[in-house]
């Protein structure tokens, strides 16, 4: 459906648009974290091969240094404070509202403890728990009672939220929002509790130890998402949650096994969000996605983010095919082989090619299919942004604009280059 | 009969009915037949696997029923007779700098159920180790995988560490892992690249002749 293209939206409007499936004055664009943005680099944290580029450098390179405020990064050293102006300059149409913490605590090893107990380790360019989990072994149900879990209602999660809540809403036109920590993840924070094989394996070999331990943590994600929501419920426009259900090569799990094991889950944490808001919801989870897009719908996710184009049926023809009616997708511009390693022109190609596949009909949010890593130079970061600013006006073109020799290089934009194009939409049966 | 339930046990990832599958086998049955109907229920989820109709959780439930398997059966085994009979041996790791392990597990399950002695250094490896390892162990093969891009770039000193060793002529070098493709392995002096454990095994096969 198209609005008519008289004025310019509001980007408010325009996110709006976009999700409810009409067609915008131009593509709505996001950067910035939780998890479309970029890291930071700072000691003890470093890159491998001598590329050292991250926000800083994009601030810089935009004539906007120093950044305004001082740099605070997330877990993976995502910089969750992204300077107004870069914002600005990227078209942003989006701004993140985050649930309070803490102030991180480094340790003489420079590892940092989170509100779960995890332990993050510097690992390359930013930090990993992975290995270092602090109930690696537990396999007692008494045992993970005594874990150290995190107040849910720890007063620092809302506090003074209300008030930049309101603020965002009711002074700017942006886009709220609302992200509570590790976007509430629940498969996640299995593994990164016990490892990854346990999170994959203990609903099957440990069934009892497995429900005991997502009744405890399902008590402390509700709290936490309560206690955030009751201060910012009314002034966000979409609240995140996230988990990662995909794998590069394919989905971590079959249909069958997250409809039995894990759905039930997901499902009570957003009728639990919905409860305290009346936002959308978006729904994190990397890789390869595909068989799980109807039953997300079918728990009430509104937005899939951050769709990444390279990873098993992932493609952006074959989501927009298959599920562009029934959810809006979020992300899309591949940070895994075209940033780091494309030129500017095959950038610039890609980014109209995904605007064309996915914007039809409203339905799509652009953004990096993930962080920008160290590696990826800022003038490839402003390439995208530029190029989706210029090439995402409505009415967008009906035919592909992009060359063969681009297209071969990135054969996820092209059905005629993937091998099973009509592979039959999994059903929604539960 | 009981030997195809044991494969079917594997295969589904069940690890308690592997197990009591292989303590009703007769005791004359060899270990080594109790190996091959191992392998062969771990060839076949790795069919099913490539076909994209099982996922990762079905391959980590393979592996800890296959793990359950191998350790009742380890003390009735030849080790030696099994290690000159292997297909070769293969130093496999996670590239340095980078402590992901899951993909890496599953690679080195994969490739010692298709019958290679296999050497797993775990994460964080520095390319010298890999090395040292090889030279050590007259592997050859050498894998190793990463998660970031990052990480990733790492991948490039691998060769470079084989070389100094003077065994880059005689090792066969396959790279995997998120973000790595097949154009990066060459640019960072791979020989080999697979998007899967399964795919990984066929393709060193087919580069050190066992097809």
């Amino acid at each position: 459906m198209c609005l008519g293209m008289v004025r310019e939206m509001s980007p408010r409007e325009r996110v709006l648009a976009a999700v409810e499936h009409k067609e915008p004055d131009r593509i709505p664009i996001h950067f910035g974290a939780p998890s479309s943005g970029i890291v930071e680099i700072v000691p003890p944290c470093h890159v491998t091969a001598g590329r050292n580029y991250g926000y800083t450098a994009l601030v810089k390179y935009l004539g906007l240094y120093p950044p305004k405020p001082e740099p605070r990064m997330g877990s993976l050293n995502e910089v969750t404070n992204i300077d107004e102006r870069v914002l600005e300059r990227l078209h942003s149409d989006t701004r993140c509202l985050y649930a309070g913490t803490a102030p991180r605590k480094y340790m003489p090893d420079g590892s940092f403890i989170d509100r779960y107990g995890f332990r993050w380790y510097p690992l390359g360019p930013c930090y990993d728990v992975s290995g270092r989990e602090p109930m690696r072994g537990v396999a007692k149900i008494e045992d993970m009672e005594k874990y150290p879990w995190p107040d849910p209602h720890d007063p620092i999660i809302g506090q003074g939220k209300e008030k930049e809540a309101k603020k965002l809403s009711e002074e700017t036109e942006y886009w709220i929002i609302g992200v509570p920590e590790l976007g509430q993840s629940l498969l996640a924070i299995y593994f990164f509790l016990f490892g990854y094989e346990r999170a994959l394996t203990d609903p099957v070999l440990r069934p009892e130890f497995f429900k005991a331990t997502m009744d405890r943590m399902m008590e402390v994600q509700k709290g936490i998402v309560e206690t955030f929501l009751q201060a910012t419920g009314d002034y966000i426009d979409v609240f995140y949650l996230g988990d990662d259900m995909g794998t590069q090569t394919g989905p971590t799990m079959s249909l069958d096994f997250y409809r039995k094991h894990w759905k039930r889950y997901h499902k009570e944490l957003v009728q639990h969000s919905k409860k305290f808001t009346k936002a959308k919801i978006q729904l994190h989870s990397c890789g390869s996605n595909w068989i799980f897009v109807k039953d997300f719908r079918e728990i009430g996710i509104d937005i899939l983010e951050n769709v990444q184009p390279k990873p098993w049926h992932n493609e952006p023809w074959r989501l927009k095919r298959d599920y562009g009616n029934i959810v809006c997708f979020f992300g899309g511009i591949d940070v895994q082989e075209l940033l780091p390693f494309g030129t500017i022109e095959d950038i610039e190609q890609v980014v109209k090619e995904t605007i064309r596949i996915y914007g039809e009909d409203g339905g799509y949010i652009l953004a990096l299919q993930h962080t920008a890593g160290a590696e990826i130079p800022p003038e490839k970061i402003v390439a995208v942004f530029d190029g989706a600013y210029e090439y995402g006006r409505y009415p967008l073109p009906k035919e592909a604009e992009i060359d063969r020799r681009t297209l071969e290089k990135y054969p996820y934009l092209s059905p005629e280059l993937a091998v099973d194009s009509d592979a039959p939409v999994p059903t929604c049966n539960s | 009969m009981i030997l195809q339930q044991l494969a079917d046990a594997i295969e589904k990832g069940d690890k308690q009915r592997a197990i009591k599958s292989m303590r009703d086998l007769e005791a004359d049955i060899h270990p080594e037949d109790i190996l091959k109907s191992l392998t062969e229920g771990i060839r076949k989820l790795g069919e099913k696997f490539e076909n994209h109709e099982v996922f990762l959780t079905d391959l980590v439930l393979a592996a800890q029923a296959a793990y359950g398997v191998a350790e009742v059966l380890e003390p009735h085994l030849d080790k030696e007779r099994m290690k000159a009979r292997a297909l070769g041996t293969m130093v496999i790791g996670t590239v340095e700098g980078d402590v992901h392990s899951v993909g890496k597990d599953l690679v080195a399950m994969v490739f010692r159920a298709s019958g290679f002695n296999v050497i797993d250094l775990g994460t964080d490896v520095p390319a010298k180790k890999f090395a040292t390892a090889a030279k050590e162990c007259g592997a050859k093969i050498v894998g190793a995988s990463a998660l970031l891009s990052t990480t990733m770039l790492g991948l490039s000193k691998i060769p470079r560490a084989l070389e100094q060793e003077g065994i880059r002529e005689t090792v066969r070098v396959i790279f995997g892992g998120a973000p790595v493709t097949e154009r990066f392995t060459k640019e960072a002096g791979g020989d080999l690249y697979a998007e899967d454990p399964f795919r990984a095994v066929k393709i060193v096969k087919k580069a050190i002749g066992c097809v």
